[in-house]
């Protein structure tokens, strides 16, 4: 689901006024408050274009459980948490990461935070 | 934002700080809300006192139970027992002045501490040039601070709140899922590191004093130099690791991530430093443990707070970025797995 491009470049137009005349002019003391609001909008702006997260991890979770492929990824979810605290993951650690968690995380990293440096 | 005390408030204060401290009279000349915490309620004060031993003019903060509070917040009397049992122990801390337990003066129980100037606040200080120009001296001081907060050991008289959990990290993570289930949204890259770290079991086998919030950002420095920690309302008795971990983790680093320890210096000294003033040798493969709880548990602090922004609460645009910040938390834990585990543990 993405908003029409025209909106989508409304919003950006406007995040881009605040950061560039805006946010400079600002007192010191709404500096924070003002990052914020271009910190949200951005946010706002990439989820509009197409980066909402939860495709990939949906697609890694059925081919966990390819049994409940109807089964809604929210409850899936909670089936994984459950096999997890339960230790029937124990052994499965590397299929685990590899085709759910790195993909829950990389998408989730596009829409807050895309300039996030991964690594210790 | 309404006035920090009501006039009928500030007079009860200063008749009551006269009594308490023996003074013929108390005038306070300024009242300002303090920035800081997304918790406390935290009051500058300027109050000049006649007669008594403390007879003069004085910069004071008054900390108080704000509307909102997360239960693992300690209340505020407790804070300020912290506070003293830590400065006879030679720890920094700004120096407790007297607690009132009766919520009829203000509302809600608070207490008074000598206000210590400089800076806490770690985007400053990560960039600061006296912090860079000191680094590794500066980390040195954090770990010789730390060790003396951990030769605290139960029991502790004068800590009586204080629980003595037979399994730490046991009860440390039953504590983070709990607060999962609470939250109700499934979380599956938390409870993998919570079950990684349940299945190795790191621990020192010690139970301490442990600050709880021990980073950058609660840390009061000047010149480079420590001057006070603060915020103490997440003290406990635990393994003494965590307070290690909580300092060392990547997700408190301000940006600074070169900085390991807490964006101000290099990850080395702070523990060399503190293994000599506290006789204890430190498993560094134990401490990376202790960093990953250290994202786990501020990942679920993070969920906590936006949730109070969610569920209606307390609306703040801050709460609700706090949400904004776990997929971040999240990279972290893989990374710390990928680092003592290999690909997938």
């Amino acid at each position: 689901m993405s908003l029409p491009a025209d909106l989508v470049d409304l919003l950006e137009t406007a995040r881009l006024l605040l950061r560039e005349r805006i946010q400079p002019a600002v007192p010191a003391e709404l500096r924070f408050e003002t990052a914020m609001v271009a910190n949200a909008m951005a946010i706002v702006a990439r989820a509009a274009a197409g980066r909402l997260p939860g495709a990939a991890e949906a697609a890694g979770l059925r081919r966990l459980y390819p049994e409940e492929a109807d089964a809604p990824v929210e409850a899936l979810r909670r089936r994984l948490v459950a096999d997890i605290r339960a230790g029937r993951l124990d052994a499965a650690g590397v299929h685990l990461v590899a085709h759910v968690l790195q993909p829950r995380v990389r998408e989730r990293l596009a829409l807050s935070s895309p300039e996030y440096r991964t690594g210790l | 934002m309404s006035e920090p005390l009501t006039p009928e408030e500030r007079g009860r204060l200063e008749g009551w700080l006269a009594r308490t401290l023996g003074a013929a009279a108390v005038r306070i000349e300024s009242v300002r809300r303090l920035a800081g915490g997304a918790i406390q309620d935290n009051l500058g004060l300027v109050v000049t006192i006649e007669g008594g031993p403390r007879a003069g003019r004085h910069e004071l903060v008054l900390r108080r139970d704000a509307p909102s509070t997360v239960a693992v917040s300690r209340p505020r009397l407790e804070e300020f027992a912290l506070l003293e049992v830590a400065r006879r122990a030679g720890v920094p801390v700004p120096e407790p002045w007297c607690a009132h337990a009766d919520p009829g003066l203000l509302g809600k129980p608070f207490y008074l501490m000598a206000r210590v100037g400089g800076e806490a606040r770690g985007a400053r200080l990560v960039k600061d040039p006296a912090v860079l120009a000191r680094g590794p001296e500066l980390a040195a001081e954090l770990g010789r601070v730390l060790a003396r907060i951990h030769a605290l050991r139960p029991p502790l008289p004068n800590l009586p709140f204080l629980s003595a959990p037979a399994d730490p990290l046991a009860a440390r993570i039953a504590e983070l899922r709990a607060h999962l289930d609470g939250l109700g949204e499934a979380q599956p890259v938390l409870e993998w590191g919570l079950r990684r770290l349940e299945r190795a079991r790191p621990g020192s086998g010690e139970l301490t004093l442990v600050h709880g919030d021990f980073r950058t950002g609660n840390l009061m420095l000047r010149d480079g130099r420590l001057v006070a920690v603060l915020d103490w309302e997440f003290a406990c008795l635990a393994d003494p690791l965590e307070d290690l971990g909580w300092m060392l983790a990547k997700c408190w680093r301000f940006g600074a991530v070169e900085r390991e320890c807490g964006g101000l210096g290099p990850r080395e000294p702070f523990l060399e430093a503190y293994e000599a003033a506290s006789g204890r040798r430190v498993d560094r493969r134990a401490v990376r443990w202790f960093e990953l709880l250290a994202t786990l548990r501020w990942a679920v602090v993070a969920l906590l707070q936006a949730d109070r922004h969610e569920s209606g609460r307390e609306r703040s645009l801050e709460l609700a970025l706090t949400a904004h910040l776990v997929p971040q938390l999240e990279a972290d834990v893989l990374d710390y797995l990928v680092l003592l585990e290999g690909e997938g543990g």
